[in-house]
Parts: C-alpha cells; sequence; structure tokens
C-alpha cells in the first residue's frame, strides 16, 4: 500500500488550496445569484395562512383607500386654495365652488369623458413622489399604476410655446396699464379684478390661451371683435365674451376689448411699460412640488413580471399611453353589465373608471377607409402565394407559411405596420428600408418593421413579401385568393360584444 | 441550521417591515393628532389610513412573535 502513496509537493499542495478556494467562491457566488434573482423577488410570506390571509385582505384595503382617498384628495385641494384670498375671500369662495362643479358639466358637454392615462412605475417616481402616495417599501419595487396628470394655468403656460408666452406678457403689460386692476392666480385661471369688480379671466383651453371678458357678446357679435358667447355656463358669468388669443390680430382685438371693458368701470389708463415674467418650462417634480401640477393615481396596473416585455419597451419607447375612460352604467350595454359584474340596483347612477384594450381587428374596423383599403390590398397579396396564410389573434395577424412565421400585421397606435421576417441590414441603403425592431422580443422572429403609411410603402411592402416567398421557396397560387373581408365598423358595445375589445374596470369615481 | 438561518433572515424582514409601516403611520397619526389640538375633526381618509396601517402593523408584529416563538423551540 505504501508503495503506491505519493506524498505531494508542497507547489502540488499550494494548487489545490487555490483550486479549492476559488471552487468555494463560485459556489458562493451562485448562491448569493440565485438568492438575489429568486429568493428576494418572492412576495412576502407570513409563517401562517390566517396571517396572511388578513395581511392581504388590509392591503387590498388601503389600495382602495388610496385610490378613493386621492380622488377625493384633488377636489379638496381646489377649495382650499380660494381660502388664502383675504381681499376677496365671499366671491372666490363662491366662485370656486361653482367652478368646480361647472367644470363636470363643461366636460361632460364637450365629451371630454374620456382621457389618456398613463402607467407609471414606482421605481420611475422620485422619492417625494413615492412619499406622498405611500410606495415606500420593496414590496412596491415591481408595481405600476395608472395615473393622470392635470396641470394649472401656470403650469401649462409654461409648457406652452414661445408665442403663447408673448402672447401672455402682452395682455399682462396692457393690463397693468389700468389703475387699481389687479390680477389673482389660482390653480385653473388668472383673474383680472378692480375692487369686487372681475372684468376678465386668462385661461388656458387645452394649449390655446383665451380671455374671458366681462362684456356682452351679442353688443359685438356682427363685428370684428365677436368671440364665443359662454353666457349659459355658471363659470363664466360674469365674463361670458371669450376670445381664443391665436393670433398677434386677435391679441390686439383683446387689448381693444379691455379698453371697453376699462371705460364700463370708468379706469382710467397709464403709460404702458414692459415687464419680465418668469415663464419658463419646469421639470414635472418641480411642478409638483410647487402644487401646479397633481398626479392622481387611478389604480394599479399589471406587475412587470407579469406584463410582455415587449409591451414594456414598446411603452417605454414609444410613450404609449393606455386609453383609459370614465363609463356611466346608464352608458353601458346589458352584455358589459353581464360581463362586468355590475348588474343590480346597487350600481345604478354609478360611474366607472374604465381601460380600453382595443384588439387588432377593433382597430381596423374603427379605422379609416384608406387604412382598410391598405389592409385589404396587402391580405389579397398574401392570397397570390400558396400556403402564405394569414390568421389572426387579439392583438395581430400573423402570416406564416407551414410552422415558418413570415411577418405579422400589427397597429403601432393608429398606424397600420407589418413587421417582416427579413434582416433589416439587408435593406438599410436602399428605398425599402424599415425600422431594425430585434431588439423587442415581440419582434425576435419578425425584426423588420415597415410602417404603412402611404401607398408607396404598401407597394414596398409588397415586393418584401415577394423576396420572402423567394427565400423560402413559396410558389405563386394557381388560383389566387381574394378575400371577402367584413370590415364594417362597430360600435363599442358591438366590439365587446364579439371580443374584439377588452374592458377592465379599474375602480369607481367617487360620488359627489 | 439552515431553517434557523432562514427564520432569523424573516425576523430581520418583519422588523423591517413594522419600521416601514410605522413611518407611514407617522404621517396620518400626525396629522389626526393636529386636527385634534386645533379641536377639530380628523378626516374620515386620515382616520382609516391609520386604523389600516395599525391593523398591518399588529398582523406583522404577530408574525414577529411567532417566528421568535418557533425560532426558541428550534
Amino acid at each position: 500500500m505504501l508503495l503506491f502513496f505519493t506524498p505531494f509537493t508542497p507547489g502540488q499542495v499550494t494548487l489545490i488550496t487555490v483550486i479549492v478556494v476559488v471552487f468555494a467562491l463560485l459556489v458562493a457566488g451562485n448562491g448569493l445569484l440565485a438568492y438575489l434573482l429568486f429568493y428576494r423577488k418572492k412576495k412576502r410570506k407570513l409563517c401562517t395562512a390566517s396571517l396572511q390571509q388578513r395581511r392581504e385582505e388590509l392591503l387590498e384595503e388601503l389600495n382602495n383607500l388610496r385610490f378613493t382617498a386621492i380622488s377625493q384628495g384633488v377636489e379638496e385641494d381646489e377649495i382650499d386654495e380660494t381660502l388664502d384670498d383675504a381681499d376677496d375671500e365671499a366671491d372666490e369662495d363662491a366662485e370656486q365652488d361653482d367652478l368646480d362643479a361647472d367644470e363636470t358639466e363643461e366636460e361632460a358637454e364637450e365629451d371630454v369623458s374620456v382621457f389618456n392615462a398613463e402607467i407609471l412605475a414606482v421605481k420611475d417616481m422620485s422619492d417625494e413622489l413615492r412619499q406622498k402616495f405611500g410606495f415606500v417599501g420593496e414590496e412596491y419595487e415591481r408595481k405600476r399604476y395608472y395615473v393622470r396628470a392635470s396641470y394649472s394655468f401656470e403650469a401649462k403656460l409654461r409648457f406652452a410655446d414661445y408665442e403663447v408666452k408673448r402672447r401672455y406678457a402682452e395682455i399682462c403689460d396692457e393690463i397693468a396699464r389700468y389703475k387699481s386692476v389687479s390680477q389673482k392666480r389660482s390653480f385653473r385661471q388668472e383673474r383680472v379684478y378692480s375692487g369686487r369688480k372681475t372684468w376678465a379671466l386668462l385661461l388656458m383651453r387645452g394649449k390655446t390661451l383665451c380671455i374671458a371678458l366681462a362684456l356682452n357678446p351679442k353688443d359685438y357679435q356682427n363685428t370684428k371683435y365677436r368671440g364665443i358667447d359662454k353666457s349659459d355656463k355658471k363659470r363664466f358669468a360674469n365674463t361670458p365674451m371669450l376670445i381664443k388669443l391665436t393670433s398677434d390680430r386677435r391679441l390686439s382685438y383683446a387689448k381693444y376689448l379691455l379698453s371697453a371693458v376699462a371705460q364700463n368701470n370708468a379706469a382710467s389708463a397709464q403709460q404702458a411699460e414692459s415687464r419680465r415674467y418668469d415663464l419658463a418650462k419646469l421639470p414635472f417634480d418641480e411642478l409638483l412640488a410647487q402644487k401646479q401640477a397633481k398626479l392622481t393615481v387611478l389604480g394599479e396596473a399589471e406587475e412587470l413580471d407579469d406584463f410582455d416585455d415587449d409591451f414594456a419597451d414598446v411603452a417605454a419607447t414609444e410613450g404609449t399611453s393606455v386609453r383609459a375612460g370614465i363609463l356611466r352604467i346608464s352608458d353601458m350595454t346589458d352584455e358589459m353589465l353581464k360581463r362586468l359584474n355590475l348588474i343590480g340596483h346597487e350600481f345604478d347612477n354609478k360611474s366607472y373608471y374604465v381601460r380600453y384594450n382595443y384588439g387588432f381587428e377593433a382597430k381596423l374596423r374603427t379605422a379609416s377607409d384608406t387604412v382598410k383599403q391598405r389592409y385589404v390590398s396587402l391580405a389579397d397579396e398574401i392570397g397570390l402565394y400558396k400556403k402564405m396564410t394569414l390568421n389572426g389573434s387579439f392583438r395581430q395577424q400573423r402570416i406564416y407559411c407551414g410552422r415558418k412565421t413570415l411577418g405579422v400585421l400589427l397597429f403601432k397606435g393608429k398606424t397600420l405596420c407589418i413587421a417582416l421576417a427579413l434582416n433589416p441590414k439587408d435593406y438599410q441603403n436602399t428605398k425599402y428600408r424599415g425600422e431594425d425592431v430585434s431588439d423587442k422580443k415581440r419582434f425576435a422572429k419578425t425584426p423588420m418593421l415597415i410602417r404603412l403609411t402611404s401607398e408607396r410603402k404598401v407597394g414596398y411592402a409588397k415586393y418584401l413579401l415577394n423576396r420572402l416567398a423567394e427565400e423560402k421557396l413559396i410558389v405563386m397560387n394557381p388560383s389566387p385568393r381574394k378575400g371577402n373581408y367584413d370590415l364594417q365598423a362597430m360600435d363599442m358595445g358591438e366590439l365587446f360584444a364579439n371580443n374584439l375589445l377588452k374592458i377592465t374596470v379599474i375602480g369607481e369615481v367617487p360620488q359627489k | 441550521m439552515s431553517k434557523k438561518s432562514e427564520l432569523k433572515k424573516q425576523i430581520e424582514d418583519s422588523e423591517r417591515e413594522i419600521e416601514a409601516l410605522e413611518s407611514k403611520l407617522m404621517r396620518s397619526q400626525i396629522s389626526v393628532l393636529g386636527a385634534i389640538l386645533r379641536n377639530e375633526e380628523p378626516s374620515d381618509v386620515d382616520k382609516e389610513y391609520f386604523r389600516v396601517y395599525s391593523k398591518l402593523i399588529d398582523v406583522e408584529r404577530e408574525n414577529l412573535q411567532e417566528l421568535y416563538k418557533q425560532l426558541k423551540n428550534m
């Protein structure tokens, strides 16, 4: 036995020790990596099922509370703003209450019940925002929420074009000419007044700067100074003549009308002087801090784990906004009520925040005739090839031959696109070039994206389909298939009934 | 041994969670207290937040006690 035992040399012993240490480090490293990847990302689990259930119920309650509290908080803040004014407190309070009530009425009338909500990941929020909404803690790292931002008059002005800002500065300089006339800014507008009398309101309607003057619109109806008659709205009861300051000419008319208001109030004018106004664009966080913007959290969106990576990519790069809106029970069809479990008298007169998810066919049916024509043209082109088939799923239509995917027809917003199984680099310097979307998981097999925004692009897409067919040795169809495509427009109820549109209820609109 | 270290980790997690919940509770607590000092009725929203967070902390504390018990029995 002893003959076979050869003692190791010191060098060999050192080498063995080093190998063992390295191996141990590798194992430890892998263990740590596994822990970081799998263990820490797991949701918190408590030691008994009953505790876990209680925790989940309380978290659910907290979510509902957050949603309701934040929606109510928006209204409370708007009312609170008026209490700061010492001089015209009574007027402002009454006016502000009316304005809040009016806004709903106005929005309903203008059918602005559909608004764009965005998905915001908690990890993209600033620390202050996270603190404000209580999204502090590891369990919120992967969470995403539907949010809606609302901007004050000042915030909208700061984001406006240079021309809008210039006209605002000019109209303010004009106002400053009149003695004893002041301007007071609230969240939604700027009030021009002298004593207790309101002369005008400066406001933003969308991106347009407007002025509502204390004049009778009927007096100027047949003149070049005519404005929009807003006397039927409570908000404009004192200032019924609305002028949109969309050009320098309109600005000059507004100045003239302002002088008419001054004449009515026996106010004298002084020398005009140019002032400086700080209207620089500010980042969103700063606007929030200054209370010039408000963020409303509507509800929780799917966590990143459960969400398609490719959709997340698309949303991140293209700033996709999710279509969301308010749907009243009275506007829902019977089918919607049944499938959304909203049948019952307890749901009468309620409204809900909903998210609309339009499928490929829904978008096609609601698209313009031009888009439909382009789709039909491509579908007929596909029918020219033997064994090339078009098969639809909810969000796209796949062009394939056997098991091979040759392309995908999809919508990006309202644009019909085709993604082909070609290498974008091969066509980079040609007129057939498309977008390289190979980095997205969704387009892994079809990395060349072409947006079908014109007949020429449709022609290019047909050429590329032909090249694909040659590559894959697909022959022409001796009897080409020409489809009879039913692309008739459908309303929301019909789309929903035919499973072409998905509606998700995010939460209930708090009742006043 | 691994069960023991796992329990210790869970205890640490639980303690951290309690700290986080207590800091969130503080906001509503301050708001409620402030309202009381001003002789006003605290808002329902703050009262609800306070109630829910307190309950979450109680649940977490029960969990912590359970974990300590399990650790002691090992």
